[in-house]
């Protein structure tokens, strides 16, 4: 999220913000069932009876939310940041992106290394032989103690 | 995904280079692929199988179970797996015939994607029903069902069960039309029996063996041509007067597509080896099934099952079909 | 008397060296799966099956139950340390215990804990011994429709639990439920809202979510607002829980260990209510419940107890019936089946080696678990003063390997990233995760019971009145809205209008 985007998102009232969020996924949840069929013959609840009532209810509470976050304008959105996400998140992804193919041998300091980005406190001397270490007490812990079937190191090992 | 098709390039070469080494397969351990998870009798047989076979070809076998979707998704990774003889996979009657039948999304053809080694396990299916039933034999239980229809309360463990599809099966011989009552898992099915909310099932003698013989159930029609030693006691369908219902499910291994001849052959013997251990007879006896006669072993016969019975299970859905499915 | 009889059978059993070393092993295992987050009890047990073909079959059970009890000890630590549940039955242990460990009060809360678990398992046992056939009769008086009754109950348990805004709490649980409804319908095979991934057929993990929205949604917060984030290193505090603190606990232990060992017998994994149940009971109680939510010590005593009750008598059904009331039950079918004991009504007078064996090994593997974890405090809260910069990194790690060892596939770990996302959401616009994962929990049994209960009675709605429990339920739930949402709508209404 650029700094303008962030900014703008803070001057929203918080429960507005809340509420429309709500709408939006029961919203969605509505649309993205329109071909299950609520009932079945002999008055049976059919696929859809469950996820579209609640999605209805779920839109009445937003909308519920957000009225109620019109009268609460000043409440604001707080501890909004980006670094944080883009690199936890990312480093999750890239694990399970590179777990089977390249094996718990890299993927665990990938792991390691790119979450610790999101902190600007981290310190390259003290992180990365930590990544390491940390990984290959991970592989004694899942691999050989607990008998795990994780990849190891496909492209170097075969396993 | 950019990694991975680069990884699996790199992958494909060395694959290649590999070939080489049939002779020496196996050089490390294998993965077994089980798409159930742990503790069914798919599960708990396949490990018996990798004990045997493992030490057959003398590398541990490892399970690795990935359950979903009825065990597509474990199948899907079996197929997609690199044929190079260090993945294998564990298929039954659900997941390699009666899926082509039931799921019209099924992301593999189990007629042309798999190397078979072989069917291990046989278990046939039967019928029970709660202790005070109105009926003691198959064709009372017959009789009731075609006087009383739909207030017939049967279980089944979700569309495209083992159980589900024998009920299919045994209703559509018996002609008539229950009411199913669908639960999440064999658990779920004999507590509602038990407790009377519903009259009964159809499923693996394995699963319903023990409530049989403590006597909370009574059992009949055992879907097979002969009386099985597990349940001495329990009429067969055909001496219940419904000879058409036979319904024995198999399990068996698979390896994917596009392996080397000799690694397969390998396999394939020592899978066909291990049904000789007395420890894997054993064992298969005590948790409800029997190994098959020779004449059903290997690798080439179970392709024939599994055509056989795609086309069995693909009749009985066809059939189903005309009334509301899954009802 | 033939009573004294049998449990004299178990303890020779239990107390052979073999089967106690069995036990042990069985703890320690079980502790350290339940600490790791994403790697559960089913998982290990069944990688350690093949392990116990050489053993004899009563102890191979002994060390197979203590995983599964173990794990529920360990379980609350990760809980109480890193905001992480690593199963559905530690989600309510979190919300006040890690509110305890960011005071410094890390060790009465993991002491607590402990304690708690290993009277509830006390009672718990010898409710096993006394009651386990009555016991087993009245979880089967439950059908379909009196389990939905009770699931209703238990979402509506669920506002209780709420901290701040009852609309945004109600909100939480609609979409929990909502989760809960993903993947292929049991009944007719139709997918719902999975989008074409085949891998979450079978609905999303529990496992995924809880990680996803408490534990990392936890880190990102921290790492937003790096000031708040060092208070968790400032003070150790004690290593136990006060006097103090331990009487105050002592009621909501005993309740919650009734509320478990109730709930432990019922099939669905009813057991996962109980934890949630005694949170409301207890802040319900309490004289002043506005300290819920904020490190008040009975919301993790209660919880805790009431798991690890629920923990042991799930083997009452197994035992007594041979019925598996839960996934890990189901997997000591497949161990007892290897082992050639069928499982089924006869086990108790066929097999009473096994049966009085299992419960007296039950009660000493509780002694052995509070020996375990209690000295193991002091090493825990050591742990949180590692530096944020490394612990962050390590716990993101183990939670993606966690994640992935649950059924070997990334795609449940780029759901959890998912689901951080969604959580870390949450927290900026003040919702509240706790109630939506209950509502995930109870969504997919609620539902199941109702199509069950439908089906069975072709369609009549009168079906739960003609249950006379399914009846007694909803009023009570109904009595339960008007109970507690009340007095809170009047005091926001005052609010209100104060502003």
């Amino acid at each position: 999220m650029t700094g303008h985007a962030a900014r703008a998102a803070v001057r929203v009232p918080r429960d507005l913000a809340a509420g429309i969020f709500l709408v939006v996924l029961a919203l969605g949840a509505w649309l993205a069932t329109t071909d299950l069929a609520m009932t079945e013959g002999g008055g049976q609840p059919g696929p859809g009876l469950v996820p579209r009532s609640v999605a209805l209810l779920l839109g009445g509470f937003g909308m519920l939310v957000a009225a109620l976050g019109l009268f609460d304008r000043d409440t604001r959105i707080a501890g909004l940041a980006w670094r944080g996400p883009i690199f936890v998140l990312g480093s999750v992804v890239a694990f399970a992106a590179s777990i089977r193919t390249l094996g718990l041998a890299f993927a665990g300091p990938i792991a390691v290394l790119v979450s610790a980005l999101a902190d600007r406190e981290q310190r390259l001397g003290e992180i990365v032989p930590y990544a390491l270490v940390l990984t290959a007490l991970c592989v004694g812990l899942f691999k050989y103690v607990l008998r795990l079937p994780i990849p190891l190191a496909p492209l170097v090992l075969g396993y | 995904m950019r990694i991975d098709r680069l990884m699996a390039a790199l992958l494909g070469l060395v694959l290649l280079a590999g070939t080489a080494r049939a002779q020496n397969y196996p050089e490390r351990p294998i993965t077994l692929i089980v798409p159930f998870a742990a503790g069914g009798a798919s599960d708990v047989s396949s490990r018996i199988m990798a004990e045997s076979m493992g030490k057959i070809l003398g590398q541990s076998i490892v399970v690795e179970n990935v359950a979903g979707a009825g065990g597509a998704t474990g199948s899907l990774r079996g197929k997609n797996a690199t044929p190079d003889g260090y993945t294998i996979g564990f298929g039954h009657m659900g997941t390699h015939a009666a899926s082509v039948a039931t799921n019209p999304k099924l992301p593999y053809d189990p007629r042309k994607d798999f190397d078979y080694l072989g069917v291990h396990l046989t278990t046939p299916n039967m019928i029970i029903v709660r202790k005070d039933f109105p009926a003691a034999t198959l064709q009372e239980f017959v009789a009731w069902a075609k006087a009383n229809g739909k207030k017939l309360k049967m279980g089944h463990n979700g569309v495209g069960s083992l159980s589900h599809l024998t009920c299919l099966l045994f209703f559509q011989q018996a002609g008539v039309e229950p009411t199913y009552v669908v639960y999440r898992g064999f658990g779920q099915t004999i507590n509602d029996i038990l407790s009377g909310a519903i009259d009964g099932t159809c499923d693996l003698v394995a699963s319903v063996r023990g409530h049989v013989m403590g006597g909370s159930v009574r059992g009949f029609g055992l879907a097979a041509a002969q009386r099985t030693p597990l349940l001495p006691d329990v009429p067969t369908s055909i001496e219940g007067g419904l000879p058409g219902f036979q319904a024995e499910s198999w399990l068996g291994l698979y390896a994917p597509k596009g392996l080397p001849a000799p690694i397969l052959a390998k396999l394939r013997e020592a899978a066909v080896k291990a049904l000789d251990d007395p420890m894997v007879q054993q064992k298969f006896q005590d948790i409800g099934g029997s190994v098959p006669p020779p004449a059903d072993r290997g690798g080439q016969r179970m392709l024939e099952i599994v055509n056989r019975d795609v086309e069995r299970w693909m009749e009985v859905a066809r059939k189903a079909g005309g009334v509301e499915e899954g009802k | 008397m033939e009573l004294f009889d049998h449990i004299l059978l178990g303890f020779s059993v239990a107390l052979g060296l073999k089967n106690l070393g069995l036990c042990l092993l069985g703890c320690l295992i079980g502790t350290l799966i339940g600490v790791l987050p994403g790697v559960g009890p089913v998982a290990t047990i069944s990688m350690l099956l093949p392990i116990t073909f050489g053993i004899d079959p009563v102890g191979a059970l002994i060390m197979l139950a203590g995983i599964y009890y173990g794990a529920q000890y360990g379980g609350s630590t990760t809980a109480i340390l890193v905001n992480i549940p690593g199963e559905a039955t530690s989600v309510v242990t979190a919300l006040d215990g890690f509110q305890m460990a960011r005071q410094g009060r890390a060790g009465a809360a993991l002491g607590i804990a402990a304690i708690g678990s290993f009277i509830a398992g006390t009672f718990a046992t010898v409710l096993i011994a006394l009651l386990a056939v009555p016991m087993a009769r009245l979880a089967l008086l439950f059908k379909p429709a009196d389990y939905f009754a009770l699931m209703v109950l238990g979402l509506m348990l669920a506002v209780v639990l709420a901290r701040g805004s009852v609309p945004k709490a109600l909100a939480m649980i609609l979409a929990g439920v909502l989760l809960s409804t993903v993947g292929r319908d049991l009944e007719t095979g139709e997918e719902r809202l999975t989008f074409g991934w085949g891998e979450i057929d079978d609905g999303i993990d529990f496992a995924v979510i809880a990680m996803g929205v408490f534990g990392f949604a936890e880190i990102l917060r921290n790492l937003a607002t790096p000031e708040a984030r060092d208070v968790v290193r400032g003070q150790i505090g004690r290593l136990l829980p006060s006097w103090a603190e331990f009487r105050q606990s002592l009621m909501p232990i005993l309740r919650g260990t009734g509320l478990g060992s109730f709930l432990g017998i019922l099939p669905g994994n009813g057991a996962v209510l109980a934890p949630f149940a005694s949170y409301s009971v207890e802040k319900k109680l309490a004289d002043d419940p506005a300290r819920f939510g904020q490190g008040a010590i009975e919301g993790v005593a209660g919880p805790e107890s009431a798991n690890n009750a629920g923990a042991q008598t799930a083997f009452i059904p197994l035992l007594t019936l041979g019925i598996p009331p839960n996934a890990v039950m189901a997997l000591m079918v497949g161990a007892m089946t290897i082992h050639n004991l069928v499982p089924g009504p006869e086990i108790m007078t066929k097999q009473p080696r096994l049966f009085w064996g299992m419960i007296a090994s039950m009660w000493i593997g509780n002694l052995m678990l509070v020996v375990i974890n209690l000295p193991m405090i002091g090493l825990w809260v050591r742990l949180l003063k590692v530096p944020y910069r490394l612990l962050f990194p390590t716990i993101v790690l183990f939670c993606c390997i966690g994640i992935y060892s649950v059924n070997n596939n990334p795609v449940d770990v780029y759901l959890t990233a998912a689901f951080a996302l969604l959580g870390y959401v949450l927290i900026l616009l003040e919702f509240e995760p706790a109630p939506m994962l209950l509502g995930f929990v109870l969504g997919r049994l609620l539902e199941e019971k109702l199509r069950q209960a439908l089906a069975i009675s072709q369609g009549s709605l009168w079906t739960f009145w003609d249950h006379r429990i399914a009846a007694v339920m909803l009023a009570l739930a109904a009595l339960a809205i008007v109970v507690v949402a009340l007095p809170r709508i009047r005091r926001g209404r005052e609010q209100a209008f104060v502003e």
